[in-house]
């Protein structure tokens, strides 16, 4: 006869149930903990704090420096979310897409900039300040900050979507007292950095390189270096943007910027392929290279007494011209944007934010932290004739002729054709003008209607 | 107590569970009564559908589809098979496949080899066995990342430690991971450097689960240790050495670490893998939908091998059972 009592349970059968619940029970505390906003992230919110996120770099802790020394002055919190620069733009793509208001401002390459800027998932500041105009002495970069949605394109007379907050510029740095031991110059053209490379090698030691270039390909790196050589000699990837998108990577000066690639990678380390820029920057710091171009961001690790073997042994001038060319460095400015979806209060705190440090005054801090500042009057200050600056006359200098990257709203799709041909090239993979030809069908397919 | 009280609850039909006073008052699903179990499983089943099932279902529907960005968005607009077409034309893609597919038949036969090796040597040896079981471990359980910085320390072409070992005995130093000849065999010894541990885990496991008389009896036949080796041990390691094989092809089928931080795919196409490039198609594209396709690809493939596996295993050992 079955007991009215309720029969209890064998020990298997509550091994099992607990088991189960123990087993649902955590997947239900991932789930909660996966929704909740960390306390890191809870200091980014309300009316003054806000949260940036940003990329590791070079300039990083100059940044972080200006940041504390904006905390001091105003009282407002400001929580770095800092990741790896080839994540950052993952991270920004996921937060936009989800509107996710984790983040207050966007640090933006002007490599990606065109794609957030017509996706729409920056807001102009003229939204937030219909007053809203950009000190004239703030470098703009042939127009990076700005957009015309009409055009798909950057332009001078569209609306501001992006303030620069790191002037990165391609600059020429060389070994300057080799080149005195020498006798020679600082190089204006391609053919002076060549007679250099020669002359070291006759008279200097035989294991120095005598120029470094990146092959090793990575997102937008070959590219980015090989941009000055080719619009040196007056090239370009396509023919006139946004009017007339005809590829002419492969034009004339296309094959003329190729031959002066090749030429300048034979007298860098015999598998440039391998080389990306930690190991360009290696280089010139361990003294193993005379010269080598790139951003004047990387400028504070050359004169670090504990990172480089060669300090205050390093001079900065244009990325040199082609004989007859036109001096051409590449930008690769980093710009901050406020997304479009986040809460007016949180805009307004991050708008107050930029505006503070596009003040002259703190931007003159900034520099002196070894930020790349981007107004042009901190370039003609007297900090400009210290010599831990010294890289600032060459930025100065070189400004009239900065070019954007290869910045199109389809830009990662040329970036990934270019970099991987490019690449191919220096690793002696394909002939050049194959290679070439190669890259302009393959870029012409990614054109949006072509 | 009573005889049915005492039912050992194997037989459902013979088990009675509630007492029938309370059957009525239960949430029935298909006629049985829901217990305290069903209910414990709910929130894994609520996880499962968010975690799992949701964005399987949305990874099938951004496949199919074209996503743009735009207006602050994204814009999803149904494509049909273009992106299939898309990866039937992808040179790129079909690089990618064909270096995983060598990164991984290269680098699992390596493991299982060696890994068994070690394992035999360890289960045999007297003296140090035991430091050896822990010391061998440490690859499995440094990060990739500290792995892969570790590796290019070695083998960088300019400031490496194995070409500075070279040029010390007037060798010439060699691009290991610049030569499209090289770059593969070299990311394939850092897998295997990294990996066999896990191998060597298993299959130490397997062995001491092999009885030992067996190994007494055919030494006293007379037979070699090799002998002893190759009709004893493997025959009875078949089972685990499956299952290694299984878990490090899958895994290496997800490779991205080393080859994202030693090479990013370079020199051109010649360590490019399906993981890296389809982050390159999702993250530097940002072409989404042709993206999501090539993940799908990639995850039949991953239920393809698995079915393969699972019907060797029940034709090769029956079902699994050895014995």
């Amino acid at each position: 006869m079955v007991s009215a009592k309720r029969r209890g349970i064998s020990r298997r059968e509550f091994l099992s149930r607990g088991v189960k619940a123990g087993i649902s029970f955590s997947a239900l505390g991932m789930f909660l903990s996966s929704c909740a906003v960390t306390g890191e992230q809870q200091a980014g919110r309300g009316s003054a704090p806000i949260s940036i996120a940003i990329n590791q770099s070079p300039w990083l802790k100059s940044f972080q420096s200006i940041v504390d020394i904006y905390k001091e002055d105003t009282g407002n919190d400001v929580n770095l979310r800092i990741f790896p620069f080839e994540g950052l733009r993952s991270k920004l793509l996921n937060a936009a897409s989800i509107k996710s208001e984790e983040f207050d401002l966007y640090t933006i390459n002007e490599g990606w900039a065109a794609q957030f800027y017509d996706a729409g998932f920056v807001t102009p500041m003229q939204d937030i300040d219909p007053d809203f105009e950009l000190d004239g002495s703030v470098i703009e970069y042939d127009s990076v900050t700005r957009w015309d949605k009409s055009l798909g394109y950057f332009s001078k007379d569209g609306p501001v979507y992006g303030i620069p907050i790191n002037g990165n510029i391609q600059l020429l740095y060389y070994r300057r007292d080799l080149y005195d031991e020498m006798g020679l110059e600082p190089p204006e053209t391609w053919d002076d950095v060549i007679a250099a490379t020669k002359e070291a090698r006759r008279k200097l030691d035989s294991n120095i390189y005598g120029y470094t270039m990146r092959g090793k390909p990575g997102g937008y790196a070959v590219l980015y270096d090989y941009l000055p050589l080719l619009r040196g000699f007056g090239g370009d990837i396509f023919a006139n943007p946004p009017e007339d998108y005809s590829v002419t990577i492969n034009s004339d000066e296309g094959r003329q910027a190729v031959e002066l690639f090749l030429e300048l990678l034979s007298y860098g380390p015999p598998e440039p392929q391998a080389i990306g820029q930690a190991d360009q920057l290696a280089l010139m710091q361990s003294g193993r290279t005379l010269q080598t171009h790139t951003p004047n961001g990387a400028f504070p690790l050359m004169d670090d007494e504990v990172q480089s073997s060669v300090p205050d042994k390093i001079g900065y001038t244009v990325v040199p011209r082609p004989s007859e060319g036109v001096h051409a460095p590449t930008g690769g400015i980093w710009v901050m944007g406020i997304p479009q979806h986040i809460q007016s209060s949180q805009k307004e705190a991050a708008y107050s934010f930029l505006q503070w440090l596009l003040a002259k005054e703190n931007h003159l801090r900034y520099a002196e932290s070894s930020g790349i500042a981007t107004r042009q009057d901190v370039y003609e200050s007297d900090l400009a004739e210290q010599e831990k600056f010294r890289y600032m006359r060459a930025t100065a200098a070189s400004s009239p002729y900065v070019t954007r990257g290869a910045d199109y709203v389809f830009g990662s799709k040329v970036h990934e054709v270019a970099e991987r041909r490019l690449s191919e090239i220096a690793a002696g993979l394909l002939q050049p003008k194959d290679a070439l030809d190669t890259m302009a069908d393959e870029i012409a397919k990614v054109v949006p209607n072509s | 107590m009573s005889d049915e009280l005492r039912t050992s609850g194997t037989n459902s039909a013979a088990r009675e569970p509630y007492p029938s006073h309370v059957k009525g008052r239960r949430l029935r699903i298909l006629g049985r009564p829901l217990g305290f179990e069903h209910w414990a499983l709910l929130p894994l089943f609520l996880f499962l559908l968010l975690f799992v099932l949701y964005p399987t279902v949305e990874l099938i529907r951004a496949a199919f589809s074209t996503v743009t960005t735009t207006e602050g968005g994204f814009s999803w607009k149904f494509s049909g098979l273009d992106n299939f077409y898309t990866m039937l034309g992808d040179e790129v893609f079909r690089a990618a496949l064909l270096n995983t597919i060598i990164f991984v038949v290269g680098g699992v036969a390596l493991q299982l080899v060696l890994g068994t090796l070690l394992a035999v040597l360890v289960e045999r040896s007297r003296i140090l066995s035991g430091l050896a079981r822990n010391v061998l471990v440490w690859p499995a359980i440094i990060t990739p990342v500290a792995i892969s910085v570790t590796w290019w320390l070695i083998l960088n072409s300019e400031f490496g430690l194995l070409n500075r070992l070279l040029e010390a005995v007037d060798l010439p130093r060699q691009a290991w991971l610049a030569s499209t000849f090289w770059v593969l065999p070299a990311l394939i010894l850092v897998d295997v450097w990294h990996w066999t541990p896990v191998v060597f885990l298993l299959v130490l496991a397997g062995l001491a689960n092999i009885d030992q008389t067996l190994y007494q009896a055919a030494r006293v036949d007379g037979a070699s240790e090799w002998r002893v080796f190759r009709s004893i041990t493997l025959p009875l390691l078949a089972p685990t050495l499956v299952v290694a094989a299984l878990v490090r092809t899958v895994l290496g089928f997800k490779v991205f670490d080393e080859i994202f931080l030693l090479t990013k795919g370079g020199p051109g196409t010649a360590s490019e893998v399906v993981s890296s490039y389809v982050r390159k198609v999702f993250f530097e594209q940002v072409n989404l939908g042709y993206g999501a396709f090539l993940g799908l690809v990639i995850i039949s493939v991953m239920l393809l091998l698995f079915a393969a596996f699972f019907g060797l295993r029940s034709v090769v050992f029956g079902g699994g059972r050895t014995s």
